[in-house]
């Protein structure tokens, strides 16, 4: 007992001094050192992504509602630094109280002037109101590419007047005042609305509040702007951020604006409001702007609005999941057969050849193709589940290649006479399996390893992008979308570029790490 | 052994061995379609839109009652039910289904199939593959040939400079071609010269109805000029993803030889340059060359489904795509089948060769 327990431990050890002796030899070659340095980078980086991102993004992304703060089909924000004009995208969370207090015909010109004097305006307001004020910078030549308010009202509807409830109705109105002095009313609903439904709205922008007002304004000024109603919806945020040219065409304007949203609490008991406003019982939780640039963070939005950094974040781990389980596997599977038919030979030998034989003659691609299409149909198998069975097949499919190798390698290091010695002196089949083949095997299996690591991870992102899908947003998945939508996609570079340049970085750094290691172990190969 | 007796014993257990692979291969494929009743549903819903079809004409018959018409479409439905062997379970059907693929004696269930083919249906698997094969061979073989072409006089002299700046260059472009997937070279390839450059189709499919041969005879030149229009970006991309691993896999065999006592010996006596690399080096290589050849040439037919979809280039890999994705199980299995007889094939002729060539190898 003892005595095996002695040799699986300094089997064991010897692993782990020859591991480190060959790491160390790895680094001392410069492809090595390249390979694992980027394979380091690699790991840091799916740590990072484990750590950070939030655990429901593979529901997330599969969710259209969820993106709608985002800008649509933009590229990344860095783009500015090559002369790209960029309108920033800017969230504006709880936005400052201007003004508060009951408005009247009388007094409006006064307290709210930009809504007094706006274009689109529909009617002058009566009531309790707020306004809620922020300001946005546009710096460089650009049109932003929509404003959107979401609101989080505070979960009543009613205030008690002399004892009896009575409902309060908002209206909310979002005015932009531009840098020339215009000001616009580019945001309203069309009636008054119970608070708590404001819950459910998205309130956006529309050109159909204010066209005609602004073309009639700009005739005066001697510009004439050429459009219908269903033109100026297209063109919204130029005309709320640009300066008009003449027929269809718009200049940004650049400054500082100001977005104003007016809430106005309708009903005819201003004071019970105001109270209730104060006390903290009506109002808003939360009221976010978001004025949606032409740029987004560091890999732009694909035509749903999603983060694709997200998605390119989110791919590092699971690349590095798919490849190496897939090497992992199928090396161990080729080790294993390919020694046992070397080192038995006879009919066993004989058997495990003709079956890789069938094996590499197999099409892998239509077959793999063909298991995930019917998986697709199978309702109730989870992403990951999904994901593993087709790398299961990968494998299973896989390991001929390795085994045909090892065996011949077993052949030749069984002809060796201190095999023969320690058959003479008794050792047991498996003592001399274990102690003196696989040893020996050991670095081989290591390189075609790490060489067949880029091909799992590139045969499951080709998966995808037909269509194979297991849900979780990957650099497959980006590239998929992008070929299911390629009509548009291929005009972005941002939506294709990234994620097949991380799946050729990844590739890369084991393609280098493997051609290292296999100058190391194969001494033929070796510069004189 | 003599000789001739040693080749065909060879020849003899290959050809069983190889042989009964691809009968294995077509078999295991249509269990995986029938075993999980992915074929049915499909062959279900194309006889319910025949009854359909044929109720609608029977009713704007006269003088048919509404009993007669439910009658004959049953009728019509056993029929159809048992041509597509419908009517037994899976396993029964699983036998005749083998027989009739090696016989090529199916026809396309799906539309979407046949479109890709650019036929209509009723057509033949075996003229489906017709029809996709000329345009694969177009885009891929040729791109093969073109990369062959290209390394094959190159990388002796690569590996004979071994250590060069060209040498670490050759390297370096093989490990970028074999890390970067082909597929994403081709939409970035639509990207940079379809939409930027604008000097590329953004669109594939067309090539359909130019790559014809009474087209081609009718107008060749005009012909020629369309298709070229079409292929040169897809030859173009492949080339450019193939070359790597060509110069790479061929300069490998080539310096096992370099290294060889022979040619340090020849290099020594002062020989040229091109006289070392032809005599000695290009002479030993040839054999794993011819290997790499024949089945590079033989897996190229098959065509690449992803890069072909990317580009919505009708070859073999598009009908193989819109075969699993239509559910149209003879397609699939007469695709499997054709394939993997050629592949098997050249594998066969390989081996055959070595026999013939070195007589050191033995069964």
């Amino acid at each position: 007992m003892s005595g095996k327990k002695q040799v699986r431990e300094s089997l064991a050890s010897k692993i782990a001094s020859s591991l480190k002796a060959g790491v160390g030899e790895v680094w001392r070659n410069n492809m090595g050192k390249a390979g694992l340095i980027i394979i380091v980078f690699i790991v840091i980086i799916s740590i990072y992504a484990l750590a950070t991102l939030p655990p429901g993004l593979p529901d997330k992304w599969k969710n259209r509602l969820a993106w709608s703060e985002y800008p649509t089909s933009v590229p990344p924000e860095w783009v500015r630094y090559f002369g790209v004009p960029v309108a920033e995208h800017k969230i504006y969370i709880n936005p400052q109280t201007s003004y508060s207090g009951i408005v009247t015909p009388q007094n409006i010109q006064g307290a709210l002037p930009y809504y007094a004097n706006a274009l689109g305006l529909k009617q002058t307001i009566v009531g309790y109101v707020q306004v809620y004020s922020v300001e946005y910078r546009l710096s460089d030549p650009a049109f932003p590419t929509g404003i959107l308010t979401l609101f989080t009202p505070i979960n009543n509807s009613v205030v008690i007047v002399n004892g009896v409830e009575r409902q309060v109705q908002v209206l909310p109105i979002l005015v932009v005042q531009r840098p020339d002095g215009l000001s616009i009313v580019v945001a309203q609903e069309s009636s008054a609305l119970k608070i708590t439904d404001l819950a459910f709205k998205n309130m956006s922008v529309t050109a159909d509040l204010f066209w005609r007002q602004y073309v009639e304004y700009f005739a005066q000024q001697g510009v004439t702007i050429n459009m219908t109603e269903t033109d100026a919806r297209g063109f919204s945020t130029q005309m709320i951020f640009g300066k008009p040219l003449g027929g269809k065409e718009f200049e940004p304007l650049t400054g500082t604006y100001r977005l104003h949203l007016i809430i106005v609490y309708a009903g005819a008991h201003p004071n019970a409001i105001q109270q209730a406003i104060a006390a903290g019982q009506l109002g808003f939780e939360k009221i976010k702007i978001v004025v949606k640039g032409n740029a987004y963070g560091i890999s732009g939005t694909d035509n749903m609005g999603r983060d694709l950094w997200l998605a390119i974040l989110y791919g590092f781990p699971v690349a590095l999941a798919v490849g190496l389980f897939a090497a992992v596997a199928s090396v161990i599977i080729g080790l294993v057969i390919g020694v046992i038919s070397g080192y038995y030979g006879g009919l066993v030998d004989e058997v495990i050849q003709r079956f890789i034989d069938v094996l590499s003659n197999i099409p892998i691609l239509p077959i793999l193709i063909l298991i995930g299409v019917i998986l697709q149909e199978k309702p109730g198998v989870g992403p990951w589940e999904k994901l593993f069975i087709i790398i299961g097949f990968l494998v299973i499919l896989g390991w001929g290649g390795t085994a045909i190798i090892v065996r011949s390698m077993t052949l030749s290091i069984k002809a060796e006479p201190y095999i023969d010695a320690a058959k003479a002196i008794g050792a047991s089949n498996a003592r001399i399996i274990f102690r003196h083949i696989i040893p020996q095997i050991l670095p081989y299996a290591m390189a075609s390893l790490v060489f067949s690591v880029p091909g799992a991870i590139i045969t499951e992102a080709g998966l995808s992008v037909l269509g194979i899908e297991h849900g979780l947003p990957t650099w497959g998945k980006i590239l998929a979308d992008a070929q299911a939508n390629r009509g548009i996609a291929y005009k972005m570079w941002w939506w294709i570029l990234p994620p097949g340049l991380m799946l050729a970085i990844t590739g890369l750094a084991f393609v280098l790490l493997g051609l290292a290691i296999e100058t190391i172990v194969e001494p033929r190969l070796r510069r004189r | 052994m003599p000789v001739d007796r040693r080749i065909l014993n060879v020849a003899f257990k290959r050809g069983i061995t190889l042989g009964g692979s691809l009968i294995i291969i077509v078999f295991m494929t249509a269990v995986i379609i029938g075993a999980t009743g992915y074929d049915t549903k499909i062959l279900n819903a194309l006889i319910e839109q025949r009854l359909q079809a044929l109720k609608q004409s029977l009713q704007q018959r006269e003088g048919i009652t509404a009993e007669q018409i439910q009658q004959i479409i049953e009728n019509e439905r056993q029929r159809l039910r048992e041509i597509y062997g419908l009517d037994k379970p899976w396993y029964q059907r699983l036998i005749p289904m083998t027989i009739r693929t090696f016989k090529l004696d199916l026809n396309v269930t799906s539309d979407d199939v046949a479109n890709v083919a650019g036929l209509r249906i009723p057509v033949s698997v075996g003229d489906a593959i017709r029809a996709a094969l000329p345009r694969t061979i177009i885009m891929i073989t040729v791109a093969e040939i073109i990369a062959m072409a290209i390394a094959l006089p190159l990388a002796p002299y690569i590996a004979y400079k071994r250590g060069s700046l060209l040498d670490k260059g050759v390297v370096t472009y093989a490990a970028i071609t074999n890390a970067a997937p082909l597929w994403w070279l081709a939409m970035i390839a639509i990207y940079l010269f379809g939409f930027k450059a604008g000097i590329a189709p953004t669109q594939y499919r067309q090539i359909l109805s130019y790559l014809k041969w009474d087209q081609f005879t009718a107008a060749p030149l005009e012909t020629l000029y369309h298709v070229l229009y079409f292929a040169y970006l897809p030859i173009l991309v492949t080339v450019f993803a193939f070359l790597g691993g060509w110069l790479y896999s061929v300069r490998a065999v080539a310096i096992r030889v370099v290294a060889e006592d022979y040619v340090v010996v020849a290099k020594a006596k002062g020989l040229p340059e091109r006289m070392v690399v032809r005599k000695y080096i290009l002479r030993v290589i040839a054999g794993p060359v011819v290997t790499f050849i024949i089945l590079g040439l033989a897996s190229s037919i098959q065509g690449f489904i992803i890069t072909e979809t990317v580009f919505d280039w009708p070859g073999m890999g598009s009908l193989y795509y819109q075969a699993i994705l239509s559910g149209d199980a003879p397609t699939i299995l007469g695709l499997i089948y054709v394939t993997t007889l050629v592949y098997v094939l050249g594998r066969y002729i390989l081996e055959i060769l070595y026999v013939i060539l070195d007589p050191r190898v033995k069964m």
